[in-house]
């Protein structure tokens, strides 16, 4: 009775929550929770230290529908294992493996299984926790403290106020009928706030700030530019010590890992012992007509347009009036420039074809060498379209047919 | 008696009028005295020092690469994997104890369940770190997990690694709740017996919160009874999906379709076999003499007994088969196996796993706590030379005998074997001291006095 | 240690031109890179203190730390942890490293950065030249082919040639002229012109009192001419040339019989008929070993007419392990051997008298062994039967008498001009014991004060019973022009860097006398010169360099002429052939060694052998060579005792175990290997290891680095030469430290032997010719299993492109060239002898070797194993992250960066074909890796030989066998760019390219007319394991045999059913 009135003492009055009675043995709380059975009341419940067998036919409690809930989470589990298996070796990235098809279902049931398993796992205890609305903080009965024992030696038979059968002498008599070890009144609990204390407030939300900052820093990351190279913390086999084309090699005064080939030496397939095609030089006078490999066709004069008009056009023009874009700009920057030559003038109409590879191959005045750019039968095929360039303003009538001449007439 | 009783405070006479308190007291009792006995520290101190060693070899192994470890060309696989077999096996009778046994209704269980499951779980932590750190780049091994990422790539799910990895994963998982579960209503025996607020407050939050409604009661039994009957083809399933690493593979000495049973008895065998190690020095220090008794002991060896024939047959039956095959590269694979250059470690694994166990045949010897605990060692022992044989004499031996090799561990391998052991103790101990080490609600609820006698 | 020092760790003011210079200057280098080279010097610096400092050169050297030791435990280990971490950590935080790019400012024609081109070349080892193709990736060589169009190559390599590339690299390569008075100091090529110039000048005037040159053997008609003038020029300085593995006797076999000095030239691809009597006409170093090795093979294709080969020699040789039939027998009992042919033969071919009289039949104790006798009598028969197409040859190593009888052998049986020709011998430089001894002599009478080294290294190698070294300490002036600076330049007052032959003009004569030219394909990495070069320097001629040199030697003026010549690699002048006239020949003297009895156990023989890895120590530093395993014994990293197990047991020695070998009271520690098919009584031991100071892969004592093996150097004598009669062996009750054996690294129990010799006739099938002929599908019978059925329908259809493999176990020689050409191609680390010692090595490609019939008369056969490509690959279906897996094309791809190291496929492979890097081997070795991307100058020189078309890989990762993909891609998109179809031998995988004898054959299956397609047709072709359904695109051809109907075994019979 103490514990009650100190309660009242600080808080007035405190509503009747229910009337508890106290057992020291299984046999008299499964008797007394049938009598209250069948007094009909509803809210009510007992508290024991373990299970006991036949309480539940004594309480009339109903079968709980989990197993339903576990069935329908396995269900999803197995759906899902299968799924997850599909859909990624299956469907998103197939791969060839060991001559197998990209979906055969035994290499899957293992999977499978332990997904339906893992989901129902969590389905049966998750459910058990929700039915049983655990976790609960706090409880009235709390306050009793020869209630503490109920986890240990003592059981207990609780009828609610709110029940509507409820009455406090009738039910008291009820009870007292039951022979408990002890009667008592349970008031509403008015001590324990149901406030959530302050520094648990604080803590979640320290917390919950704490777990965004590394999205924050991910975020920020992605928005803005930075002039460092990106982290890389572990270089596994990121940074190759091979040295591929044209990269550093601090050894070597120039820092390059590539080397000039040694003075003298011939590749394999690089000798070019041929004057006429690689030098354009027959016996010892520039060759006047073009290689034997050299095609005098419409596919070599387009070949030699479009590298003409890549390599040369810039400086002497697509005509070949030296009027390139280059030699403009030079012209409006005033500065002293050699005009690159006008590709129409009479000597050079005259030179032999031999000549004008040579002058490709090795440049001429400041014009400088193509040849290291431009293949050999490519710089024919610009020479040969040079020449069509040419005839193309030096025609006269001479060139044309009997039958193009009368057809001018 | 009073001598003992001052070493240890757990010797002393049971307080509480009945049956239930003295249960009560008896279990919490472990954790309200003001200090473990001097055999908890000393136990407490080598394992932390076999901890330290583990943690440093796993740090040397990690930066130095795996060279540092014992493997060799054709056996790629040593010691961390065996380790790895060795720890999934023990960690199956935790569970089979508390699942099959308590589907089978044998209530004897309740005395041994809890400390059981304890050890699944810690087993399962041991096991989960070998595979992770033993692979060549141990940064990557969540490479091994369906995360999406940007290369577009996913695990490759014909792999039985990847099947460890969910079938381990899922295990640990399930035995956690399932632990967890058992000792709600314990923790809240333990919240309201505590003094001190910190106490108070772990354990209260554990409890959530637990008044033992009967209605609550109800469903807890129902949930209890669905995990139960889950866990149990589940721990079937692990050791089963353990053993298609081998069995799926097409190495003689390997590939063989009788591994799955044999690979879940012998779990089962080695897992009692530690139970027992643990419970004989645990039931004497902690003063659990009442609670699990001679019986339970005999009950186990029984079993050890029982499940060491199984795996003797498996033995056998491989080499009738590896004969009956006419295979030339598995029959030699077992020939070699008992008479090859791994003779020893063979013979060393008959004599634990086979022989060792027939002494309980006699009554006499399987309730000798002594034999018991002994013969517990031997079949640990045993059970780790099978993963070893299996694993490195297949793989030291196979198809061309150009790259055959001979497969010595080094210091490594052996630092983080024993070290494994530390982690395992470590945990252990600190469970006997802060946990319900015997699930006490179950216990009273099969005590006469906990039947309701109305009918 | 400062000569170990790269380049740039040098003072400027040494830096000659040429060297890790380029002609374009700092004004037109990107402004990265002037920058980079401005911030280099302090950068070096600091490192050049590292490289001092005691604690870096252990790590630098650390491979040969046991684990153990390196546990951070020990203080040593301790320290090195540390300083990786301080390496890795040091490197660039943890940010991702930019890369940049430097192009040339202006290209030379015809130069396309990142496309590799062929230079032809040739390279000298101890006077055998070859005919090379250097591959050049942006102008650094990168690999060494065979040059197709030279008869000394035909495409083909060998270990040398392939190792030769990672010696260009070596950061030991001697890199500055050192002068050592007293004590060591760097010197430059200026002081030394100068001073040696001066020395010159001084012997001119005395006309070349006191003046020799002692170098080692060179086919170079360049450097021979110059000899010549510079004899003229002071006539009376001495030139003397030495080369352990020279031998006068075969020369002088040939005057013998003939009475002038010639030069044989054998065609074994016409011989039906091949008697090997103690030669190896298939090693590498012998002279036209490739090109004999491509001849002999034409002849082991069962489909075409096959040739009979019989062996009679002491050691299973290369073409012993080839042959149909073989006879061990000791190396001195083959004088009696040939006697008693020629005996036999002269009786019954009656050759005409002017042949003179055969030798008398000997009464030779072997001869009473009826094995023996009839195998012999056997061999006479089949001569008989095929004068004319019938060869004998004979071992270098043989008295001169012996040589001269084999001629007449095959003179009489009319083989001269058919299988044998005989053409002049050009002028040669070379030299051997006696040689060395004379000089030696000369240097102790006190008369030579200025003593010229060219090459060599006769500190090392020189006889034990020619104190050259004591000799070398009188001489005033010793110049020695070397690659490193080893034990003899440590004992010189000189030392200057000879120019890699990479490095430098040069020209060569082949097996048959025609002259190679070799260009360079790199400027001299650290300014050496060639012995052409320095000898010209010397003489003061006007032009010295090496270019105008070998020019003006073989006077090409016309530039067309000289161009085609360098392009071409030869000047195709082969030597002039002659008719000579056999003479007789007085009858032989046997020795009791010759005549004794089967098994020598009385008189114990040791022979020694130059080394298939390191030849005579020369390649004592390359890490590849040092890593291949010895043929026969499967060890790597060292030397062993080979001795035959029935010889061993009665002497009480174990396999493995270390014995004591001496030789007249000179004795050396080695590992014994039982070597079945060894002749009883015989004792092989190899040459070339044991070196001090070699560099930091092959040992240098005074930086604690492991000397490698055992100096055997010590047992041989100028007196006894290579065949020493008279050893004795005693064995002692250890094993040696570390035994790096690649196979059977344990000793094999009986149960593994029971197991080894049940599963080897179907593993490595073979059978004889008759029986092949009669039923050709008994090979594919050798196994018996159910019908492969697949589980599955086939997911793809392979109809692009089926890359396969066929692999001619009859062509196979067990020379390991694939293996080293593998290594050089696909970037496989050095993982150093104690890893090796823990069965680590990481060779994708392995020569597995096995011995075959009973341990008196054993066969080895050699079988190469590499990934198979399987379809069904077992490997690809347990990697759980898909880092193995399948291609289009059929090929079982890798996925390095995808890789985690389950290992798990490697469990998976029933030919365990997959390596798994265990540590970071080339961090480990050259101080270079993937993972922290060292700036070690030493990294960096060695790093110049990766492939650049091939990732390295790191640590932790599982890697094998692509058939080459880099390869096979290369060549597909040539051929997509010309719109034309892969053509059929286009693509050559490296072990294909390099092998000697062709038994590779890789190609498309889906192209029926491919090569590949037909050997895998062949009723002989047959998948390794079947049985478990792999489908594996790698076949073997079985061997096939062509024995003797009268010696036919009842091989191969028993599996037919």
């Amino acid at each position: 009775m103490s514990d009650t009135q100190a309660i009242q003492a600080e808080a007035g009055p405190a509503p009747l929550h229910g009337l508890l009675a106290e057992y020291d043995n299984p046999t008299a709380l499964v008797r007394a929770a049938k009598k209250v059975r069948d007094a009909g009341y509803a809210h009510w419940d007992t508290f024991t230290p373990f299970p006991i067998h036949g309480i539940e036919r004594a309480m009339g409690i109903r079968m709980t529908r989990l197993p339903w809930l576990v069935f329908v989470a396995a269900l999803i589990g197995l759906a899902n294992g299968v799924l997850l298996q599909f859909l990624t070796n299956a469907w998103d990235y197939k791969w060839l493996v060991s001559g197998k098809p990209f979906w055969s279902w035994p290499a899957n049931v293992p999977i499978a299984f332990e997904m339906t398993i893992l989901y129902s796992a969590f389905a049966a205890l998750g459910g058990m926790l929700i039915f049983n609305n655990l976790p609960l903080p706090a409880h009235p009965l709390d306050l009793k403290e020869r209630f503490a024992r109920v986890t240990d030696d003592r059981f207990f038979l609780l009828i609610e106020a709110r029940d509507g059968k409820f009455d406090e002498v009738d039910t008291r008599r009820l009870l007292e009928s039951t022979e408990p070890l002890l009667l008592d009144e349970v008031l509403e609990d008015r001590v324990t706030s149901d406030k959530i204390p302050r520094a648990l407030i604080y803590t979640l939300i320290v917390a919950g700030a704490a777990s965004l900052v590394p999205f924050a820093a991910f975020t920020a990351a992605r928005a803005r530019h930075s002039e460092k190279p990106r982290i890389h913390a572990i270089w596994d086999m990121d940074f190759q010590p091979k040295f591929k084309a044209q990269r550093a090699n601090p050894l070597f005064d120039d820092n390059r890992a590539m080397r000039k080939p040694v003075a003298g030496t011939v590749a394999t397939g690089a000798l070019r012992d041929d004057d006429h095609m690689y030098r354009g030089r027959v016996g010892d006078a520039w060759a006047t007509t073009y290689p034997a490999g050299v095609q005098v066709t419409e596919e070599t004069l387009r070949v030699g347009r479009d590298k003409y008009n890549v390599f040369c056009a810039p400086c002497h023009g697509f005509a070949g009036e030296g009027d390139g874009m280059v030699h403009k700009r030079a012209e409006t920057l005033g500065q002293g420039w050699v005009p690159p030559s006008n590709l129409h003038q009479e000597y050079l109409r005259l030179q032999p074809v031999g000549e004008l590879f040579n002058s490709i191959t090795n440049g001429v005045r400041n014009m400088p060498a193509y040849g290291p750019q431009i293949e050999p039968d490519d710089r024919w095929a610009i020479v040969m379209y040079v020449r069509a360039l040419q005839r193309s303003r030096a025609s006269g009538l001479g060139d044309l047919s009997e039958a193009e001449r009368s057809g001018l007439k | 008696m009073a001598i003992a009783s001052d070493i240890n405070p757990y010797q002393g006479a049971l307080k509480g009028d009945n049956a239930f308190a003295q249960i009560t007291d008896n279990v919490s009792r472990i954790m309200e005295a003001p200090k473990p006995p001097r055999a908890w520290y000393i136990a407490m101190g080598f394992s932390l020092m076999l901890l330290a060693m583990f943690g440093a070899s796993l740090g040397f192994v990690v930066w130095e690469g795996i060279g540092a470890w014992g493997h060799i060309h054709p056996v790629a696989w040593g010691f961390p994997i065996v380790n790895f077999v060795f720890w999934v096996g023990i960690g199956h009778a935790g569970t089979l104890i508390s699942a099959i046994l308590f589907l089978l209704r044998q209530n004897w269980r309740t005395a041994i369940n809890r400390f059981a499951e304890a050890m699944t779980i810690f087993a399962v932590i041991c096991a989960a770190i070998f595979p992770g750190v033993h692979i060549g780049r141990p940064w990557l091994p969540y490479w091994m997990t369906p995360i999406p990422n940007q290369m577009g790539m996913w695990p490759q799910f014909r792999s039985p690694l990847e099947w460890d990895i969910f079938a381990v994963g899922t295990y640990a998982t399930v035995s956690i709740l399932f632990w967890y579960m058992g000792m709600i209503p314990d923790f809240a025996t333990f919240r309201d017996r505590s003094k001190t607020t910190v106490r108070r407050l772990v354990y209260g939050l554990l409890a959530m919160g637990w008044r033992g409604s009967s209605r609550q009661w109800h469903r807890y039994e129902r949930a209890y009874l669905l995990l139960a009957a889950l866990a149990t083809p589940l721990v079937l399933s692990v050791h089963s999906v353990v053993s298609f690493d081998f069995a799926t593979s097409q190495l003689p000495g390997w590939h063989t379709t009788i591994f799955p049973p044999y690979f879940v008895a012998g779990a089962i065998f080695g897992g009692f076999a530690m139970v027992v190690v643990l419970a004989v020095p645990s039931r004497q220090f902690f003063g659990l003499k009442r609670i699990i008794t001679m019986r339970h002991l005999e009950l186990m060896s029984k079993i050890i007994l029982a499940t060491g024939m199984l795996v003797g047959y498996a033995y056998g039956m491989e080499m009738f088969i590896a004969w009956y095959s006419g295979a030339i590269y598995e029959q030699f694979a077992f020939v070699n196996r008992a008479f090859g250059n791994y003779g020893w470690a063979y013979w060393t694994m008959i004599f634990c796993n086979v022989l060792a166990p027939q002494v309980f045949w006699s009554k006499k010897m399987r309730t000798n706590v002594w034999v018991i605990f002994f013969v517990g060692v031997l079949v640990n022992v045993g059970m780790w030379f099978e993963r070893f044989v299996i694993i490195c004499t297949s793989l030291a031996r196979d198809f061309l005998p150009a790259n055959w090799g001979y497969f010595v561990p080094s210091v490594v391998d052996y630092a983080t074997l024993a070290g494994s052991f530390g982690l395992f103790f470590t945990l252990f101990l600190l469970f006997c001291r802060y946990i319900p080490m015997v699930a006490m609600a179950e216990m009273k609820a099969f005590i006469p006095e906990g039947h309701a006698h109305d009918h | 240690m400062s000569s170990m020092k790269p380049k740039s760790l040098q003072d400027p003011s040494t830096v000659s031109s040429g060297e890790l210079k380029t002609p374009c200057d700092a004004a037109d280098m990107p402004a990265s890179a002037a920058a980079d080279t401005s911030a280099a010097p302090s950068h070096w610096r600091s490192l050049a203190e590292l490289d001092n400092d005691p604690e870096f050169r252990e790590f630098v050297a650390r491979e040969f730390k046991t684990p153990l030791e390196e546990m951070p435990l020990s203080s040593k280990g301790r320290r090195r942890f540390m300083q990786l971490m301080g390496a890795s950590f040091a490197l660039a935080g943890c940010r991702w490293k930019e890369d940049k790019l430097l192009p040339f400012s202006e290209r030379p024609e015809g130069f396309v950065p990142g496309e590799p081109v062929f230079y032809a070349t040739a390279m000298d080892i101890a006077g055998v030249a070859t005919g090379l193709w250097a591959k050049s990736f942006d102008g650094r060589p990168i690999k060494i082919e065979g040059n197709p169009n030279s008869a000394s190559s035909l495409g083909a390599t060998n270990t040398y040639h392939q190792g030769s590339i990672l010696g260009l690299y070596d950061p030991d390569r001697s890199q500055q002229v050192v002068r050592r008075a007293g004590q060591r100091t760097p010197s430059s090529w200026a002081d030394f012109d100068r001073a040696a110039g001066e020395l010159i000048a001084q012997a001119r005037a005395a006309g070349g009192r006191g003046v020799a040159v002692l170098s080692e053997a060179s086919s170079s008609p360049t450097l021979a001419s110059l000899r010549s003038r510079f004899l003229q020029a002071m006539p009376q300085a001495t030139w003397v040339a030495y080369e352990p593995s020279h031998s006068a006797s075969a020369e002088q076999g040939i005057e013998l019989a003939f009475g002038q000095r010639l030069r044989a030239v054998l065609a074994p691809e016409r011989a039906d008929v091949l008697v090997s009597l103690d030669a190896d006409l298939l090693c590498p170093s012998t002279d036209g070993g490739l090109a004999y090795s491509r001849a002999i093979a034409s002849r082991r294709d069962p489909s075409g007419s096959m040739s009979r080969i019989y062996a009679v020699e002491s050691s299973i040789t290369e073409i012993g392990s080839m042959a149909d039939h073989r006879v061990a027998l000791r190396a001195s009992q083959i004088a009696a051997v040939v006697a008693y042919l020629d005996a036999e033969l002269s009786a019954q071919a009656r050759p005409p008298a002017a042949l003179g009289a055969a030798q008398p039949r000997p009464d030779a104790k072997f001869l009473e062994d009826a094995g023996v006798k009839k195998v012999l009598d056997v061999i006479v028969k089949d001569l008989l039967a095929h004068r004319g197409s019938s060869l004998i040859t004979v071992g270098s190593r043989q008295p001169a008498e012996v040589h001269a009888v084999v001629h007449r052998l095959n003179t009489l049986l009319g083989n001269v001009g058919k299988t044998i020709r005989y053409v002049e011998e050009a002028d040669r430089i070379s030299g051997g014991a006696a040689d060395l001894a004379a000089l030696v002599a000369e240097i102790e009478a006190g008369r030579v004060e200025t003593l010229l080294i060219l090459g060599g290294n006769p500190v090392y190698n020189a006889p034990v019973d020619v104190p050259f070294a004591a000799a070398l300490g009188k001489v005033k002036n010793s110049i020695r022009l070397g690659l490193y600076e080893d034990e003899t330049s440590r004992l010189c007052t000189w030392h200057v860097p000879q120019a890699h032959y990479l490095e430098a003009w040069g020209d060569a004569r082949a097996f048959d006398g025609t002259v190679l030219i070799a260009q360079p394909t790199i400027a001299p990495l650290h300014g050496g010169r060639s012995a052409i070069e320095l000898i010209a320097g010397l003489l003061g001629l006007p032009r010295t360099s090496g270019q105008d040199l070998v020019r003006a030697t073989h006077d090409a003026s016309d530039d067309k002429v000289w161009r085609r010549a360098v392009h071409d690699g030869t000047l195709g002048s082969a030597a002039l052939a002659v008719e000579p006239v056999l003479r007789p020949i007085a009858s032989m003297t046997l020795t009791e060694a010759a005549l004794g009895s089967a098994d020598g156990i009385d008189k114990l023989e040791l022979v020694l052998e130059l080394d298939p890895a390191v030849h005579d120590g020369r390649f004592a530093n390359n890490g590849w060579l040092q890593e291949m395993s010895h043929p026969l014994t499967k060890i790597s990293w060292g030397n062993a005792l080979m001795i035959a197990p029935i010889t061993a047991e009665r002497l009480g020695l174990r396999d493995g175990f270390l014995a004591t070998l001496t030789l007249e009271g000179r004795s050396v520690e080695l590992p014994v290997a039982f070597t079945p098919g060894q002749a009883p009584g015989t004792l092989t031991v190899n040459l070339g290891y044991g070196r001090k100071v070699a560099g930091r892969v092959g040992g240098l004592v005074d930086e604690d680095v492991e000397v490698v093996g055992t100096d055997t150097y010590a047992l041989f004598t100028a007196k006894a030469g290579a065949i020493a009669v008279g050893a004795t062996v005693t064995p002692l009750n250890r094993r040696p430290d570390v035994l790096a054996n690649t196979q059977d690294l344990y000793a094999i129990d009986d149960i593994g032997a029971r197991g080894r010799d049940e599963r080897l006739p179907q593993l490595l099938r073979e059978t004889t010719l008759s029986d092949y002929q009669a039923h050709p599908e008994v090979i594919k019978h050798k196994v018996h299993h159910p019908p492969r059925l697949n589980l599955w329908h086939d997911p793809v259809s392979y109809d692009g492109h089926k890359w396969g493999m066929a692999i001619d176990l009859n062509k196979c020689t067990g020379c390991n060239a694939c293996v080293i050409a593998c290594a050089a191609e696909n970037n496989t680390p050095v993982v150093g002898k104690h890893e090796v010692a823990r069965g680590r090595e990481m060779n994708w490609l392995r020569v597995e070797r096995y011995f075959k019939g009973d341990r008196e008369q054993a066969d080895a056969r050699q079988m190469p194993v590499l990934c198979m490509q399987c379809e069904n690959a077992p490997c690809e279906q347990v990697c759980p992250v898909g880092a193995t897996l399948h291609s289009s094309e059929g090929l079982n791809d890798m996925v390095y960066n995808r890789c985690i190291g389950t290992r798990y496929c490697s469990n998976n492979c029933p030919y365990k074909v997959r390596r798994f890097n265990y540590r970071n081997y080339n961090l480990d070795v050259y101080g270079t890796t993937p993972y922290t991307g060292t700036d070690d100058p030493r990294a960096k020189l060695r790093s110049m030989a990766f492939n650049p078309d091939v990732t390295v890989r790191g640590r932790g990762v599982m890697e094998k066998c692509t058939f080459c993909v880099q390869r096979i891609q290369n060549v597909k998109i040539k051929a997509k760019n010309a719109r034309r179809p892969v053509e059929d031998g286009e693509i050559k995988t490296a072990c294909e390219q390099a092998c000697p004898t062709g038994a590779y054959v890789f190609g498309d299956l889906n192209d029926k007319k491919s090569r590949v397609a037909k050997a895998h047709g062949e009723p002989r072709a047959y998948e390794l394991l079947q049985e478990l359904n792999n489908r594996t695109r790698v076949q073997y051809l079985a061997r096939i045999s062509n024995p003797h109907p009268e010696l036919a075994t009842e091989d191969g019979h028993s599996e037919r059913h």
